[in-house]
């Protein structure tokens, strides 16, 4: 029993399959530190996995690099691949613990980051609460969102609020607006270095975000960075997914605070990526647009 | 005596608040389409309301039986729940008596069949599969890996290194890390921040070690 309560812990039970399956895994392992590691992260995955089954969150094990015995052997992964969205880590804590370890091998190419507070004698967990980001390696336990929040977090990475106001001045500072993904977490390897090796402009981290078109997921990326005449070059690129291409007709535009077309290109089906480049100075206002058929998306920007 | 009487009425109104309140919370989740995030949302507050509320038992297929109730309450709260029939805990906690009768009662028919997983000593129930000793266990994927890395066959992992630090290469960092060194020890040893360090790691060496998982067939089903 915890002494330390946190108000949105979600109690979560541990099947008797989830406690078979996490000794078999550990017991792969003959160092004990290391059967002791994958014990508790298989444990922790399975139970956000069944907390998901009852959200009819869609998941996918056999995508997960927990999944995978080379990679449990050579890194402290936990992750759980969301059908459609991403890798969700989901790490093991005990009762009375403060600090939630988090590996530096999964610091990158997640969506999120979920405690879980393993209670083994107890045969029962707790979804402590979750993380979007993680760049250190022990995370207080005060720092967790809910798990509502985990919920609202999923939702917008399905469905992202493209109206949301890019301020492209806090972008430049650091500050990148919540929706906002980096590049190697939305494109796949095969993608992102002919991305980042055109004319070197974008990077992995460059912000980017999910557009979707009717069940066509395309990556837009804004890259902007200050000019030393203090104007502002911005490059916005809009990729596929995965490997294949932009649907013929797709329509990339750049609008004016008006709403009127400056640019627009249309992809025909052969390109790896559509690319506008744009100027701007402080307090100019201007949308992006990607259009297929009837289905118009609209990011809109501020310097 | 009054004061008894006064208790008595004051429990019921209190749990009677906690019902209205849940009762709440399924209505306004069922609002809301299946799998969308106001419905999760209140779900999710319900579950964790009612878990203080749950009968309990001290048997080992308690926690399934509690996660089958947890999934037939998501699926047909909006159903086949009647506010007439009683509060939403009462009719949970009827759903979750029910599923530990049928497992006591599948029990029963296993152990007359085959050897259950648990056995029963000295009145201690143990769970058969944790009484297994650990033996001394060689690991035969680590030297699988390890040979992988190190014969290095196309050359790809000596070759990739991080900017600036060739000696920082893909088949050392895959090796040490193998060897269980810890990320700050290699930080400090090579002078790369760790962020750098695991970065490469996860860009450069997990899709590498994944594509091998996957190609010599080490991805579990389930």
């Amino acid at each position: 029993m915890t002494q330390l309560t946190y108000q949105f812990a979600l109690p979560l039970p541990i099947t008797q399959a989830t406690r078979q399956m996490a000794q078999e895994f550990a017991n792969q392992h003959s160092n004990a530190n290391k059967a002791d590691q994958v014990r508790l992260n298989t444990l922790a995955v399975l139970v956000v996995q069944d907390y998901l089954q009852l959200m009819d969150i869609p998941t996918n094990l056999t995508a997960s690099d927990s999944w995978n015995q080379v990679l449990r052997l050579c890194a402290d992964v936990a992750d759980l691949q969301v059908a459609g969205l991403g890798r969700l880590e989901c790490r093991p804590v005990l009762p009375n613990q403060t600090l939630c370890p988090v590996p530096p091998e999964t610091w990158t190419d997640r969506i999120g980051y979920v405690v879980v507070e393993l209670d083994e004698a107890a045969e029962s967990a707790q979804l402590l609460g979750f993380v979007p980001r993680a760049t250190t390696e022990e995370l207080p336990l005060s720092q967790l969102r809910s798990p509502e929040e985990l919920l609202d977090h999923l939702a917008e990475l399905r469905y992202p609020q493209p109206s949301a106001l890019a301020n492209l001045s806090q972008w430049i500072q650091g500050a990148i607006d919540e929706g906002w993904q980096t590049l190697e977490e939305l494109l796949n390897p095969a993608q992102l270095s002919p991305a980042i090796a055109f004319r070197g402009r974008l990077g992995t981290q460059t912000p980017s975000k999910r557009i979707d078109l009717n069940g066509v997921a395309a990556v837009l990326a804004v890259d902007a960075r200050p000019l030393a005449d203090e104007s502002t070059d911005i490059c916005l690129q809009l990729h596929p997914p995965i490997d294949g291409f932009l649907p013929i007709g797709t329509r990339f535009s750049v609008l004016n605070e008006v709403g009127e077309v400056e640019l627009e290109t249309t992809a025909t089906g052969t390109e790896d990526f559509l690319e506008w480049q744009v100027g701007c100075t402080s307090g100019d206002r201007f949308s992006v647009q990607v259009s297929l058929n009837e289905v118009h998306i609209t990011q809109d920007f501020v310097i | 005596m009054i004061a008894q009487l006064s208790t008595l009425i004051l429990d019921q109104t209190s749990m009677s608040e906690l019902d209205q309140q849940i009762r709440e919370l399924v209505i306004e989740a069922c609002k809301h389409p299946p799998g969308s995030a106001p419905r999760q949302r209140n779900l999710t507050r319900v579950i964790r309301m009612v878990s203080p509320k749950l009968w309990r038992e001290s048997v080992p297929y308690y926690q399934d039986a509690v996660q089958q109730t947890w999934v037939y309450f998501c699926r047909h709260i909006c159903g086949s729940y009647d506010p007439e029939l009683g509060s939403v805990p009462t009719w949970l906690n009827a759903f979750l008596k029910f599923r530990l009768r049928d497992f006591s009662t599948d029990i029963k028919k296993d152990q007359v069949t085959r050897v259950s997983s648990q056995i029963e000593w000295d009145g201690e129930v143990i769970n058969r599969i944790e009484t297994i000793p650990a033996q001394p266990y060689t690991e035969p994927l680590l030297e699988i890996v390890e040979s992988w890395a190190i014969a290095d066959v196309t050359g790809e992992l000596k070759s990739l290194h991080i900017k600036g630090h060739p000696e920082v290469n893909a088949q050392m960092l895959i090796l040490r890390r193998l060897s269980e060194t810890k990320w700050k020890d290699l930080a400090d040893h090579f002078g790369v921040g760790i962020p750098a360090l695991s970065s490469f790691y996860q860009r450069q060496c997990v899709p590498r070690l994944r594509n091998f998982g996957e190609s010599e067939g080490y991805i579990n089903s389930k």
